[in-house]
């Protein structure tokens, strides 16, 4: 079953070169390099599969939701089905850890009751739930993006769609971040990660994996 | 939904918690913005006021023709009394008038006045009838038209009014308020531009959260809606210190001037619903800028 498929995706910005054509498959359970040169347009595909950005020609496909249908109310409810992560984490400075992940379930209705048990779990997931009460700015980097990582599983999604995730971490941070994503790929989440630096596809071999090349806002396999 | 009305009370509360001075400033720019209105329209109702007051003291008064007869007396009131615009007509005997003579006289330290009518056999003064006109007859054009009405009565010798009051309070009046009220709206708005500005502020500070809020799923109406709860308890913060110090200034007038200043109600709620108001719209106009 594929949980994401862009068909001949075109996106134009003013002055800017944006995507060409894009076509891009992504099936339940695999783990896929989006990997090119930085203004590739990796970025851009993935803001394409949370909705933040329609395709001027072409069709986005994720879960049930489609570019062409959906409206500008079901995005919220598409992307709680998602799991999003960035270079610069995006993390809440003034909340703590537990917040931060608490965060996402308080701001999509869930019940109360469920709130603590379902941060707990994702954060010892991540295995951090011994710094629950520490502020970000308390922690390496390593350790935010784990905590931005709980945030994006705390809902359970089908895929997590990481934005250059290593992007600011030392290599050696930046392997436990790789395996971190490799154990959740591992228990049946889709990963979908941009980046720029091919070596860590190759580094670490798994029949699950597959790279998708982007260059000039151009696919190839 | 309970859960997300609380949600959005503990957070709006929340804002001013997590971006202290610039709510604090916001707010202050808010209770300025609202005591400027608070005063022009204090103003603008006190002037109104005054300027009623003056309007209802227009008063004619019509000499009768000397040697006309009790019947014909009564006969003119009831004519008078037709006349288009007239509210009431006071008759004044010659006798009353010689009364009310002494008095504005005696009421200087010259009391020539008084010895000089004393001095004559008979009265000279004629009865006369003092008109008060009904109120949308109370300007310049109006009141000609009634004193020419009221001139081709029979009996009536001379129709006498302050016409020069009139028209200096027709003619003044109307720049006056025109040109208060245009420099009222325009500091005003200019004081509402600085709170929507401050407020935006306020949001601006917030926009990663707003973010990310939209990154994991929130709705649009749950992003927007702690904004609008922290931009309406700033209206109400605003509207009531707003209140409180007009309050104040007026006491203090009062016991400056010790004269009859209004200060209506309805100012108050005014300025507690133009607070609410403006926070929900600046909240609403800030928010907007980073909500997809
Ligand atoms: N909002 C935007 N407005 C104009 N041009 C943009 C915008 N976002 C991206 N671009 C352009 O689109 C291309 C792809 O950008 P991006 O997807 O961010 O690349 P990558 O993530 O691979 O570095 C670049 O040329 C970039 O300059
Ligand atoms: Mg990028």
């Amino acid at each position: 079953m594929n949980v994401v498929r862009l068909s001949n995706v075109k996106v134009r910005y003013r002055g800017g070169e944006g995507l060409k054509n894009v076509n891009l498959l992504v099936r339940n359970g695999e783990f896929v390099f989006l990997v090119g040169p930085s203004g590739a347009g990796k970025s851009t595909v993935l803001r394409l599969i949370y909705m933040a950005e329609r395709p001027a020609d072409g069709q986005v496909v994720v879960g049930q939701f489609n570019s062409n249908a959906i409206t500008p109310k079901e995005v919220p409810f598409l992307r709680r089905q998602l799991g999003i992560i960035f270079q610069d984490f995006k993390l809440l400075e003034d909340r703590s850890v537990y917040e931060n992940v608490a965060f996402t379930l308080q701001v999509t209705g869930a019940k109360r009751k469920d709130v603590k048990r379902k941060v707990l779990r994702a954060l010892t997931n991540v295995g951090l739930s011994h710094k629950r009460y520490k502020m970000p700015h308390e922690l390496s980097g390593g350790e935010q993006q784990r905590v931005a990582i709980a945030r994006a599983l705390v809902n359970d999604p089908f895929i997590l769609l990481a934005d250059e995730p290593t992007g600011n971490l030392d290599p050696v941070t930046t392997q436990g971040i790789m395996a971190l994503l490799e154990k959740i790929n591992a228990r049946g989440t889709a990963v979908l990660m941009a980046t720029h630096n091919y070596s860590l596809f190759e580094s670490r071999p798994s029949p699950r994996k597959r790279v998708v090349r982007i260059e000039n806002g151009m696919t190839s396999t | 939904m309970s859960g997300s009305f609380f949600y959005s009370l503990r957070e709006g509360l929340d804002g001013f918690r997590r971006a202290k001075l610039a709510s604090f400033i916001a707010l202050m720019t808010m209770s300025f913005a609202l005591i400027l209105v608070g005063i022009v329209t204090a103003v603008a109702v006190n002037l109104v006021g005054l300027v009623d007051t003056m309007r209802g003291r227009i008063e004619f008064e019509v000499f009768v023709d000397n040697g006309l007869a009790n019947a014909d007396m009564a006969e003119l009131r009831q004519q008078l009394l037709q006349v288009r615009g007239v509210a009431a007509a006071q008759y004044i005997s010659p006798a009353e008038a010689a009364e009310i003579f002494k008095r504005e006289f005696a009421r200087g330290d010259d009391k020539k006045g008084s010895s000089f009518l004393d001095a004559l056999d008979a009265n000279p003064l004629p009865a006369s009838f003092r008109i008060t006109l009904q109120k949308p007859f109370q300007n310049s054009a109006a009141v000609q038209q009634v004193a020419q009405d009221i001139e081709k009565l029979r009996g009536v010798d001379e129709v006498v009014y302050r016409r020069d009051l009139i028209e200096a309070l027709d003619r003044y009046v109307k720049w006056a308020l025109l040109i208060g009220s245009g420099f009222g709206i325009m500091f005003c708005v200019g004081a509402f531009l600085l709170v929507i500005n401050d407020i935006r502020l306020v949001i601006h500070a917030k926009r990663r959260l707003i973010e990310i809020m939209q990154l994991v799923g929130a709705t649009r109406a749950f992003v927007y809606r702690p904004l609008l709860v922290q931009g309406f308890l700033q209206g109400i913060a605003g509207g009531l210190l707003a209140s409180g110090f007009i309050y104040l200034l007026y006491r203090l007038l009062l016991l400056q001037l010790g004269t009859a200043l209004q200060l209506p109600n309805f100012l108050f709620i005014g300025l507690l619903l133009a607070g609410i108001l403006l926070g929900l719209a600046a909240s609403y106009l800030g928010a907007r800028k980073y909500i997809q």
